[in-house]
């Protein structure tokens, strides 16, 4: 698989199944979970664009310096034509359509430091290396260990909180179904095509028995509540508001 | 609160959305009549005896729970 700068220009030329791929990867712009896990290993400086792509720091250049970017004359051009080889190495050499203001010489600078971190290797290639892994190498575990991180985070933290709640494991095993909604009431059975008896909750025969109205505004549910918090000690019967 | 009572709590709380369900299924399959109170005192006791068997330090009688569980609940550690 090759993925370099300038294929997203090419894009007329993949396959429908691969723009989707990609797509759902990366989201079409390079910003997407798959993009950020990939590291460019800048060699010879052949095959990322300098402002385009991120490669020296997390985020593209542009974004950083968006006011460099509109004065550079090399927008779109790569890593290696952004400066020269001389018998001393490699040598930096930013071209600007017009003379910096002060303010902007500032940036320049910045930028100019960050580049003096990146040390370009004549003859050998840039290459992608996958954040996700020790070795730099691609699995489907890792990439799926990102997603998870990713998507889950905040929820995942919920649902282990919950498991350390003092209940037996059943109990807390159909807590955890109501939290999801994965527990058979008639709408999920209904809404699955199996055949019961009413689509009404069965505790008060008045609405559809969704997970929600069961085990919350149902009239009996919410008395049980209402009793709850009177047990402990929490307000009053009239005053009940979840 | 301590975040062990906090988990105690959320297991009250589990406890009575799994009394809920049980009444739900004993109404439909067993034709009981739907009633609030039996399923509060059902998580009462479910709750109750968990606490009685799992937690050493909780050495409550079910009356002792029924009548002040936040006192109960401040000495489990």
């Amino acid at each position: 698989m090759e993925i370099n700068g300038t294929n997203h220009t090419r894009s007329c030329y993949q396959s429908w199944w691969w723009r989707d791929l990609v797509n759902f990867c990366g989201e079409g712009e390079g910003v997407g979970w798959f993009q950020q896990a990939l590291v460019w290993n800048i060699r010879s400086g052949n095959s990322v664009r300098f402002w385009e792509d991120s490669w020296i720091v997390d985020n593209k250049l542009k974004d950083i310096y968006p006011r460099l970017f509109s004065l550079s004359v090399n927008q779109g051009m790569i890593v290696g034509q952004f400066g020269f080889w001389d018998d001393y190495g490699w040598h930096w050499n930013l071209n600007w359509r017009r003379g910096r203001f002060q303010w902007e010489s500032v940036m320049e600078e910045e930028l100019l430091s960050i580049l003096s971190t990146g040390v370009l290797h004549r003859g050998s290639k840039d290459f992608i290396t996958w954040r996700g892994d020790a070795k730099g190498v691609f699995s489907v575990k890792s990439a799926y260990s990102i997603l998870v991180d990713q998507r889950n985070g905040s929820d995942n933290d919920v649902f282990k909180l919950h498991w350390k709640a003092k209940a037996l494991p059943k109990v807390l095993i159909t807590a955890w179904r109501i939290l999801l909604d994965k527990i058979p009431t008639s709408k999920n059975l209904i809404s699955r095509g199996v055949d019961t008896n009413s689509p009404l909750c069965a505790l008060c025969n008045l609405s559809e028995e969704s997970t929600q109205h069961l085990f919350m505004d149902c009239d009996v549910a919410y008395r049980v509540w209402m009793l709850c918090f009177r047990w402990i000690g929490i307000g009053s019967s009239k005053q009940g508001h979840m | 609160m301590s975040e062990k009572q906090n988990q105690v709590w959320k297991g009250v709380w589990a406890a009575i959305v799994r009394c809920i369900w049980e009444h739900r299924n004993n109404v439909i399959f067993r034709q009981r009549v739907p009633d609030s109170e039996e399923i509060l005192q059902a998580a009462h006791l479910l709750s109750w005896l968990w606490l009685k068997h799992r937690e050493s330090t909780f050495s409550y009688s079910f009356s002792d729970w029924l009548l002040n569980p936040i006192q109960c609940l401040l000495c489990v550690r």
